[in-house]
């Protein structure tokens, strides 16, 4: 499973360089890119706008960062495995809407913690998702659940735009 | 800065595995790793029953002193003696690090 994920992300970054062609809907996993509209579908299941303008994409076991000159975006999906690693026996959604409504477990409450200092903090729910969107010290977090996927996704944002973000929340939806 | 040896990238590296598991084994060792795992553990208040976070001489002010070979050392022979359910603690804090380690160990 794991190893069919990465042949299709890896698909995904040739049809990326090759200059962002537009594909079939028989290929679910890539990256699709149209004129001036190029979105990240992960796991074959959410569709995210990339930025416009990039010129490096590192792909790692369940991350993908994108980056142009000092703005880095990146991409981690993180499913039930790894909130078991943590200690959780929670789905992906009950263990993230859990710390971010109402933390009881110390699992969600250590996750809180390490999110370091929250300058502000929204949320908003467009297309079946859901976003909690967190401006760091440093950084920009975006949390993107819904209840009808196995994983959530974390996006997170180094010197990117402000309307980079709320594309991302306008614009993302499940497949 | 003191360089930082291939046996302090190890050790670290193999510490770094309890919290994120066999992934960061290709993750490379720099500064701004060793410096995000220092934010990781002064974030984590609620760890800290398992273990000090630091050994006091190496912390100025909020930081540790990473570029001290002599502080790397130190924390080194601290988390191995007696860290492993420390560094189990931090996996829940360090979920949402993950990324950064990545960004970080590839210099971003």
């Amino acid at each position: 499973m794991i190893i069919t994920k990465r042949i299709c992300i890896l698909l995904a970054l040739v049809v990326a360089l090759s200059g962002c062609q537009n594909v079939g809907p028989e290929n679910t996993n890539i990256l699709l890119g149209s004129g001036d509209r190029q979105e990240l579908i992960l796991n074959g299941r959410v569709s995210l706008p990339i930025p416009t303008r990039y010129d490096k994409i590192w792909l790692s076991k369940s991350s993908i960062i994108i980056s142009q000159s000092d703005v880095s975006i990146g991409y981690r999906w993180i499913d039930k495995e790894e909130i078991e690693f943590i200690g959780s026996i929670k789905s992906p959604y009950d263990f993230f809407k859990g710390a971010f409504n109402s933390p009881s477990i110390d699992e969600e409450k250590r996750f809180i913690e390490g999110l370091g200092n929250i300058e502000t903090y929204s949320y908003a729910s467009a297309n079946n998702l859901e976003f909690y969107h967190f401006d760091l010290v440093d950084k920009q977090k975006i949390y993107i659940l819904s209840d009808s996927l196995d994983f959530a996704i974390e996006v997170t944002s180094k010197g990117g735009s402000k309307k980079y973000l709320e594309n991302i929340t306008q614009n993302s939806y499940i497949r | 800065m003191e360089p930082i040896t291939e046996q302090e990238k190890n050790e670290f590296r193999e510490f770094l595995s309890v919290i994120y598991s066999d992934q960061t084994k290709s993750w490379n060792i720099n500064l701004k790793v060793l410096e995000l795992f220092g934010q990781l553990i002064q974030s984590s208040q609620s760890c800290s029953r398992y273990m000090d976070m630091a050994p006091r001489p190496f912390i100025v002010g909020n930081v540790i002193k990473w570029t001290s070979k002599q502080a790397r050392n130190a924390i080194i022979r601290h988390l191995k003696n007696g860290g492993k359910h420390y560094l189990i603690c931090l996996r829940a804090a360090g979920l949402s690090l993950k990324t950064d380690f990545i960004m970080a160990s590839q210099g971003i």
